[in-house]
């Protein structure tokens, strides 16, 4: 099974844990400016993880190879 | 303390007999002040009869009631009963709008709360508590004489005095341009207004302004005369030495001439030698000789010749005109300006030539100066004028060292009066906007102002009151009505940026959500997506950085148009490069050369695993193939860079995603329109426009991105165009080799019939409840409580809203039809984020391998430099200037177009407070 995906994925709900918490101690500008930050934070993650993701399905079960070009072609 | 008292029961005993609940507890500030609380709850009218009531008493109470009240100041700001007085009101708005105050909403997702507010200010406070509310920024005033011209307003002769102000120092500014001085920098202003106020006053300021202006205008035309006397002078001198010139050579020749005229009489026979009778008539005799009469002077350059033309044809011939350039341009005494000229002395006979000759003079602008046909006279002539023009020299030279002196003192203050006065007159302007009361001791202004900056306002305007000594307070109080609000975001410099983009496709309306919030992440996503080589990213992240480290210096200077964009915009570059590196990751180019950052290729020899590519005979022919289950772990596999399957595969990836991106962002956008509608509470707009466009998104387009997935988790070959279009054309037949999944058939009946439900759900239901509502409300209204509001609106705004079926059904049609029409037509337009990638990756690959490698190919260190040179100039031309602006617009027109139009009205007006700060240098 596609364990790499499952763990990549993992790393990126990470990515949106750590974001997050780091904007709740680290970064903490009252409630209302927290779930901005916290928002785009994850909108941030959420957007990279779609496009990762869908390079890394796409390349998963390849319908057509990488044909090299010939020397001098 | 009586006289307080006595005011507090004069406005509790008038608010209760209107009818209003105007409970007296509400009086407990009034010790502080005289009466510095009036209940919000009596309306505008009961208000104003207060106040005027009290300062028909404040007038002769005044004397007693200033220490208690200056004594008191203090304590004011900290009466609990104040800010009680202040919570009540800022609870209305909320609970009316159904907004509960359990949740914290989130910072710029909904415009601020604002109020509309009633001060009525005391007109000796006027000015102070205007001034000190522009320097708090936080209050929109409205124009509550609209009708008035500029010139019938109660301040109009001060903003014309500001303005007549505002020219003298710009007549100033101009004088010392002129004189090449700069005026001192502009003075720091952390004194704030009070401070500056309190030095300079305007009445003060502008009688030194005239004094200042009149001493400079007199220096200036003494200047100017001394200039022109100089100039003429110059002139003079010159006709005096070229004119002399040739009167001395014409006295040479004329006496030679005599000499030998005397000569050849004596010595030749008379008959023979005796001049022709024609030349007897010819010559002149001595006695007209003397008559002949000249004129001296001077003529522009350019004009000589024709001077000369006319001066011939109006004499007929009967002058003679002797020239001589002047070798240098000279200052020409009427203009002040250096032109080429030309000595002249014409020669003529007779009284009326004369007349002729100075008519013509004074038609081209030929300075005459007379020429003493004496020797002697002319030398005297010729000390008198170099001694007057040194004379003049040392004049002017004071001349100009005082009006240096005068221009560099008002230099000093130049910049701080010009502040002042603009200032001020944006005060006065402001001033004009409020409506004064009839007895002309107080002036009721009305204007916006954010919910949560009520306390600051009230702040300011208890300072004001007590800076300027006013026995009586500004009473502040909040007005309902029914006036939609002005939008206002509290930005900053980072959220500012974006918020202009939103903002330049319309202004939200009051309190609807913001899609600026989103827009933060995806606008730069979405044109990193476009934009993925992190090399080309890495520049623009650097050009960006410099941009924002710098911002301290950049912000203070003025820059030039296109500079001034990429600045304002360098949190927006920021970001767009921080996701082009990561898209550049995703799709692994570094100007367009794929990296193996994250291990190797998934891909190996068909043959043998161990075998380099280079030695595989197979990689060339059939093609590599994948080792394993999984793939290249993050980003693009290297081995399809400059393969022949190259483009056929990421073709599809890029726009499989285009559509799948799309299709999120899409649901995103219905989601918020879902949010809205909950806002405003509009259940109509969930069930008859929230539901339905979802399901049919999601039944069409939401289909087809799991279809996408599933034949990519399943690696099937079935045709998805085939699929989607069958799915329309004969939903009921067998799918064959295109099946992906069991039941898919059914599945696809279910999602059609729910996108054709949609269609009608969208359009019928929610006009037809409209009217019966409308119809029912029209119903009760005729047994309905009368007046149940009658404190509660202002303005006069109309209750009564007209309803219209016909113009209700053809909106709604309207919208369901772009919606349908849209759901196609944005999935397709997201399209755009493959084609501008491929472009994108093309170009740079072109750049690189038909620039940079070719060159490289020889070994020639020249054809090398050249190649490199075309390399960056095209990579930094075409790629990072032209390419970014193409992916910046297209961002943009995903965002107003396909996202913003599933949520977004857009026809809001933007909150503009009146504020110092934000003067203009063009608002004087």
């Amino acid at each position: 099974m596609a364990w790499e995906f499952v763990l990549t994925t993992l790393y990126f709900a990470f990515a949106s844990l750590v974001g997050t918490l780091c904007i709740k101690l680290g970064y903490d500008k009252g409630s209302a400016a927290n779930k901005l930050h916290i928002l785009l934070v994850n909108t941030a993650v959420i957007c990279c993880y779609l496009m990762w993701a869908i390079v890394w399905m796409a390349q998963w079960n390849p319908l057509i190879v990488p044909i090299l070009k010939a020397e001098g072609e | 303390m009586a006289y307080v008292r006595k005011s507090c029961e004069t406005c509790s005993t008038y608010c209760l007999s209107s009818g209003t609940i105007a409970a007296g507890q509400d009086h407990g500030q009034g010790g502080g002040g005289p009466f510095c609380s009036i209940p919000s709850r009596c309306g505008k009218e009961e208000g104003r009869y207060y106040v005027l009531g009290l300062l028909g008493k404040a007038g002769s109470h005044r004397q007693a009631h200033r220490r208690p009240r200056s004594a008191d100041h203090r304590r004011t700001h900290t009466d609990p009963s104040l800010t009680a007085l202040q919570r009540a009101p800022e609870g209305q708005p909320a609970t009316r709008l159904g907004i509960g105050d359990k949740m914290v909403q989130m910072e710029l997702f909904r415009s601020e709360e604002m109020n509309l507010v009633q001060l009525i200010i005391p007109s000796e406070s006027a000015h102070d508590t205007v001034s000190y509310l522009a320097e708090l920024g936080l209050l929109q005033f409205k124009d509550l004489n609209p009708d008035k011209s500029p010139f019938q307003r109660t301040y109009a002769n001060q903003v014309k005095r500001c303005a007549e102000m505002a020219r003298k120092l710009r007549y100033f500014r101009d004088q010392m341009g002129k004189a090449s001085l700069t005026p001192a920098a502009r003075p720091a202003l952390d004194g704030g207004w009070s401070a500056q106020n309190g030095d300079v006053d305007l009445d003060d300021l502008e009688v030194k302004l005239s004094e200042l202006e009149s001493e400079l205008t007199e220096i200036l035309a003494n200047t100017d005369k001394l200039n022109r006397a100089h100039a003429e002078l110059t002139e003079l001198n010159l006709v005096l030495q070229k004119a002399g010139a040739f009167f001395s050579s014409a006295r040479d020749n004329a006496t030679e001439a005599q000499r030998r005229e005397l000569e050849g009489l004596s010595g030749s026979s008379e008959d023979m030698d005796r001049p022709l009778l024609l030349e007897q008539e010819m010559q002149i005799e001595p006695s007209k000789q003397v008559r002949l009469g000249y004129v001296s002077g001077v003529v522009p350059k350019a004009k000589a010749l024709a001077f000369e033309r006319i001066l011939f044809r109006a004499t007929r011939g009967n002058m003679f005109l002797k020239q001589a350039p002047i070798e240098q341009p000279v200052t020409d005494p009427a203009t002040g300006e250096k032109v080429e000229k030309v000595v002249f002395v014409v020669f003529f006979a007779g009284e009326r030539a004369r007349l002729k000759v100075t008519k013509i003079c004074e038609a081209f602008g030929a300075n005459k100066y007379p020429f003493p046909e004496d020797a002697t006279r002319q030398r005297q002539v010729k000390i008198q004028v170099a001694s007057r023009l040194n004379e003049l020299h040392q004049t002017l030279e004071a001349g100009n060292l005082h009006r240096d002196n005068v221009l560099t003192n008002i230099g000093y203050k130049l910049e701080e009066w010009t502040l002042l006065v603009r200032r001020e007159k944006a005060v006065y302007h402001t001033l004009n906007m409020l409506s004064i009361d009839v007895t002309r001791k107080c002036l009721v202004a009305e204007g916006w102002c954010p919910v949560a900056a009520k306390s600051r306002i009230q702040d300011a305007l208890q300072r004001a009151a007590f800076d300027s000594n006013s026995q009586v307070g500004t009473i502040f109080q909040v007005l309902h009505t029914k006036e939609l609000p002005p939008t206002y975001y509290r930005t900053n410099k980072f959220t500012g940026a974006f918020q202009e983009i939103v903002d330049a496709y319309g202004v939200g309306r009051y309190r609807e959500a913001n899609p600026g919030v989103f827009s933060i992440i995806t606008f730069p996503f979405l044109f990193a997506v476009m934009f993925g080589d992190w090399g080309h990213g890495i520049i623009l992240l650097l050009a960006s950085l410099y941009l924002v480290l710098n911002e301290k210096k950049y912000m203070s200077q003025k820059l030039g148009d296109i500079m001034d964009m990429a600045f304002g915009g360098r949190y927006v570059i920021l970001l767009m490069s921080i996701f082009s590196i990561y898209t550049g990751f995703i799709y692994n180019e570094f100007f367009s050369v794929p990296f193996k950052i994250f291990g190797n290729s998934a891909y190996t020899c068909r043959d043998h695993p161990d075998i380099p590519w280079d030695q595989c005979e197979s990689a060339t022919t059939v093609g590599l193939i994948k080792l394993g289950d999984q793939p290249y772990p993050f980003g693009l596999d290297p081995a399809w860079h400059g393969s022949r399957s190259e483009l056929p595969f990421t073709n599809s990836l890029k726009m499989k995603m285009s559509i799948l991106l799309g299709v999120t962002q899409m649901n995103v956008g219905i989601i918020l329109s879902y949010f809205n509608a909950k806002f405003f509470s509009k259940p109509l707009n969930v069930w008859y426009e929230f539901v339905p466009q979802i399901l049919f998104l999601g039944s069409l387009f939401g289909y087809l991105s799991i279809l996408i997935i599933v034949k990519w988790c399943t690696g099937s070959q079935a045709d998805l165009y085939h699929v989607m279009i069958y799915m329309f054309l004969s939903p009921t037949d067998d799918l064959g080799d295109n099946e992906l999944f069991w039941g898919q058939k059914q599945l696809q009946i279910v999602f059609l019939v729910i996108a054709f439900v949609a269609v009608p759900w969208m359009l019928l239901p929610k006009p037809l409840i409209l009217k019966k509502q409308h119809e029912q409300r029209l119903a009760g209204r005729t047994y309905g409580i009368l007046g149940g509001s009658d404190t509660e609106s202002v303005n006069g705004d109309d209750e009564h809203e007209e309803f219209e079926f016909g113009e209700v059904f053809v909106h709604q049609m309207i919208h369901t039809i772009e919606f349908v029409l849209g759901a196609v037509s944005n999935t397709a337009s997201y399209l755009r984020l493959w084609a501008l990638s491929l472009a994108h990756a093309e170009l740079s690959a072109v750049f690189y391998e038909r620039v940079l490698l070719l060159a490289f190919e020889y070994d020639n260190i020249i054809i090398r430099l050249i190649g490199l040179i075309v390399f960056t100039i095209a990579t930094l031309g075409v790629l990072l200037v032209m390419e970014t602006l193409s992916a910046f617009l297209h961002a943009l027109r995903l965002h107003w177009v396909e996202f913003m139009n599933k949520f977004y009205m857009g026809d809001g007006y933007k909150f503009h407070p009146f504020a110092f700060a934000t003067l203009g240098e063009d608002d004087d």
